[in-house]
């Protein structure tokens, strides 16, 4: 029995095109699984159905009527509940009173012991095994535990279809194992669950049904029974557009950065980066290929010693530089370009067109600033980067975004470093902005410039880079120099298994 | 442009207007409550501060060490270090400035400059500790820095209540420093000090505004991540802001033992350290307008003071300067958040 269907949804962020034209069904008592790369649209599906989005086009049928939601509160009501891949929990609560903050009627006059006991009643129905943890405050329980309580934030709600992002992403493999058992239990008692993954085996271990996605499109919905994972994998990275930027490599020079055992711990004390080991050829544009949040980040911020590592070496140019302070290694000649403190949001243009390099003799002497150099600096990279402003003396919070990153793009260009560090940096942009970008990238390696680019964006690493290294939950898992259409989908698989 | 400008100039008229609206209509609500003559509060308070020449330099004189004192907190207050303990590092300064004026035998103007020195540093130090734990391990220096009043404040007294007491007066005070370290008045009770008053504000113009020390207070003052991001050293900002402000107390301490008091006795502080926190807060990030602010507010601290004598209970003088500046800070609070 259909339970929800979505027909046609369409949705596009600016020009970028979320959701084409796309179709799923979901069956009462199934697990559906939604199988994609970063970007391909699985979220904001699910995020239309349960009316955090707008849909453009497209009807969507709940048990056969037409709904709209408007707000997540409707869709509760419909019996539609997320749990959402950041927990949003608050820390200092204990794990009852987050449950109690995510309804939507809490009564002013909290009967404590009732409350506790109807809780507890639903936990124990579920088996989630928090009955005894409710008073708890949220930060002292384990990850495992803390997405419990986001689970059971949804279930006193009393969902008939369950949506979940990525809900394995943060488990260890013993509790990943549970979660599937209790997952199997869930649709036993008649509940359907919609679970978002870009994981191959996930999708095969627990799923009826497989339904792949890539940029948007819907590429097929599968029996799990009948399928395979490379078969998937071929579908997930079935697209494959040729390289336009990419020009044959000069003879490299001589190694620029050379990391060893890195290891580094994310902001929440996981050791994110576990014995990582690359290296940087003068000249080179390397990529790393990986799906968000497996460390690559955290790999530029060592190097930048924004982050302390835990252990390994970095070495530049032969020289141990992991003790140095950033501002040390930025005179070296490395310069980070991200997505996030990148610009002051709040201050201008012209502040911050200087922002890594204030105390350049250029723009300043002794100690005082040379407003005057610094105007025409900023004008400088204003005119040059085509930075959309209605001045300099615009905060940059008014920019847009492609015109914000055109701007850190070009203070840290006009440093002419040695090694630039790109992270994420075209995250949320649009294809203009990004395309742009790509090109001053390129134009900068033809200058002598060397950069390790780190991205998502599988096709923009294998457009542009001349090297590519695989990562998967903190560790090196290939490297490929040769990139064609073939070594896309081996990346691909790479990118997407479970160690 | 130009219509944008001159919209600019109007918000700004108005809004000085409202400002100094605000006490005439506090202290028109207290005497009508207090049953006394509306116009005889008014214009006592006027002639005791503006209207007369006497009344004119006592403001003055309290101008001066809100001027001082507010420089160093609008240095903090740029990092978003909020340093409210200008008080007790104002104690400390005095301190300082005690123990060099009544026990070493140098000539006056070395003296003088050695004093200052000392409580410059003893304050920034005393601050520094409150600048040192938010750098180092985040604690919050808001608690801090309050309860370290208290403490300096209990130091000073100590001091002058004990081994330094004066022996021949019955009241806890210390003997009265050398006469050649003493700074003239300008026009009792104005004293030299102001002009070092006025000086501080272009200098903390400068140093805001064109200096690097003042582009990385705003860089980690307004977002640390990215400061950090851009290899700006934050904890060091994080910590000299505090330095700095809290040395600038110091500094105000001992201008009130050279140019004022010429000896030490509890309670010379005044509650100046928190007084200046109001035309901090009232001028936001626009330095230049510091002297206007802490004008008012001196005009505001002498004149409720002075307003025992029309009948108001002496107890009550603090309330209604509370109320006013209370009053004096609703405008700003609503232009502010009709910004953001």
């Amino acid at each position: 029995m259909e339970i929800a269907s979505m027909q046609n949804i369409t949705k596009s962020f600016g020009l970028t095109r979320a959701l084409d034209s796309v179709t799923i069904t979901v069956n009462k008592g199934e697990v559906l699984s939604l199988l994609g790369e970063n970007g391909a649209g699985k979220t904001t599906l699910m995020n239309i159905l349960c009316g955090l989005y707008r849909k453009d086009g497209g009807t969507i049928l709940l048990k056969g009527n037409e709904v709209e939601f408007s707000s997540p509160q409707e869709s509760i009501a419909a019996r539609i509940g997320m749990i959402h891949q950041s927990f949003t929990l608050v820390s200092e609560f204990t794990a009852l009173e987050n449950v109690l903050l995510g309804l939507s009627n809490t009564p002013s006059l909290i009967n404590k012991k009732k409350i506790t006991e109807e809780v507890s009643v639903t936990s124990r129905r579920f088996q989630l095994g928090l009955e005894r943890k409710l008073d708890t405050p949220v930060y002292k329980l384990s990850v495992g535990e803390q997405q419990k309580v986001e689970i059971l934030k949804c279930l006193v709600k009393n969902p008939e279809l369950i949506i979940l992002d990525e809900p394995d992403r943060l488990l260890t493999e013993g509790e990943r194992q549970d979660f599937f058992n209790w997952l199997e239990q869930l649709t036993n008692q008649g509940h359907t669950i919609v679970l978002i993954t870009h994981n191959v085996n996930t999708a095969i271990m627990v799923s009826t049904r497989i339904a792949v996605l890539e940029k948007g499109k819907l590429k097929a919905t599968i029996q799990a029974k009948e399928t395979s994972r490379d078969e998937l994998i071929a579908l997930m990275f079935a697209e494959f557009s040729p390289s336009i930027h990419k020009q044959g490599r000069t003879q490299t020079s001589g190694r620029l950065l050379d990391v060893t055992s890195l290891k580094v711990r994310d902001d929440m004390g996981f050791e994110s980066v576990s014995d990582v080991s690359l290296h940087v050829d003068q000249e080179e544009i390397v990529g790393i290929a990986g799906i968000e949040g497996n460390g690559q980040s955290e790999i530029a911020e060592a190097v930048m010693n924004l982050r302390k590592k835990v252990a390994g070496s970095i070495k530049f140019n032969g020289e141990e530089i992991s003790s140095y302070p950033t501002k040390q290694i930025q005179k070296m000649g490395i310069t980070l370009f991200g997505s996030k403190n990148m610009l002051i949001q709040p201050l201008s243009v012209k502040i911050n067109s200087v922002l890594d390099s204030p105390e350049d003799s250029a723009f300043s002497t002794h100690g005082n600033l040379n407003w005057q150099t610094i105007a025409q600096h900023a004008r400088r990279i204003v005119d040059k980067y085509d930075v959309r402003c209605s001045g300099i003396d615009a905060p940059a919070s008014a920019l847009s975004g492609g015109n914000k990153q055109k701007l850190v793009m070009g203070r840290k260009l006009e440093q002419t470093p040695k090694l630039l560090l790109v992270v994420n940096a075209t995250k949320d942009l649009d294809l203009k902005s990004t395309e742009y970008l790509y090109g001053m990238l390129l134009e900068y390696r033809k200058k002598g410039g060397t950069v390790l680019f780190i991205s998502v964006d599988l096709d923009a690493i294998i457009d542009i880079s001349d090297r590519v290294y695989v990562i998967n939950r903190g560790k090196i898992v290939g490297e490929f120099s040769d990139l064609t259409s073939e070594t896309k989908q081996s990346i691909g698989k790479l990118m997407a298994e479970v160690s | 442009m130009l219509a944008e400008f001159r919209k600019k100039i109007w918000n700004t008229v108005i809004f000085l207007l409202v400002i100094i609206l605000m006490p005439v209509i506090v202290l028109l609500l207290i005497s009508s409550a207090m049953e006394l003559q509306a116009t005889d509060v008014l214009s006592y308070f006027f002639s005791s501060t503006i209207g007369s020449v006497s009344g004119l330099l006592s403001v003055l004189d309290r101008t001066t060490i809100l001027l001082i004192l507010s420089v160093g907190l609008m240095i903090a207050f740029r990092c978003s270090t909020w340093n409210i303990g200008a008080e007790g590092q104002m104690a400390v300064g005095i301190v300082g400035a005690l123990g060099v004026s009544l026990f070493l035998a140098l000539p006056g103007p070395i003296l003088i400059m050695l004093g200052f020195l000392v409580s410059f540093i003893l304050g920034g130090l005393w601050g520094g500790v409150a600048g040192f734990l938010k750098a180092k391990w985040e604690v919050n220096e808001i608690p801090i820095t309050l309860m370290q009043n208290f403490v300096a404040l209990a130091l000073l007294d100590y001091m002058v209540r004990g081994p330094w007491r004066s022996p021949e007066v019955a009241l806890g005070r210390t003997p009265f420093i050398p006469e050649t370290a003493r700074l003239p008045f300008i026009d009792f009770p104005l004293n030299s000090a102001f002009i070092i008053g006025l000086v501080f504000v272009p200098m903390c113009y400068w140093l805001l505004n064109n200096t690097l020390l003042g582009y990385r207070l705003q860089a980690a003052g307004v977002d640390r991540a990215a400061a950090s991001f851009a290899g700006i050293n934050v904890k060091r900002t994080i910590f000299l802001s505090m330095f700095i402000s809290a040395a600038i107390a110091g500094f105000g301490g001992a201008s009130l033992v050279f140019s004022e008091f010429f000896m030490g006795q509890s309670m010379m502080t005044g509650n100046y350290g928190f007084y200046a926190i109001v035309p901090t807060l009232l001028v936001g990030s626009k330095v230049e307008l510091l002297p206007f602010a802490c004008f008012l507010t001196a005009v505001i601290l002498v004149g409720s003071l002075n307003l025992s004598i029309v009948g108001v209970p002496a107890r009550f003088t603090l309330l209604i300067m509370g109320t006013i500046f209370l009053g004096m800070c609703l405008p700003v609070i609503f232009q502010r958040k009709r910004k953001q």
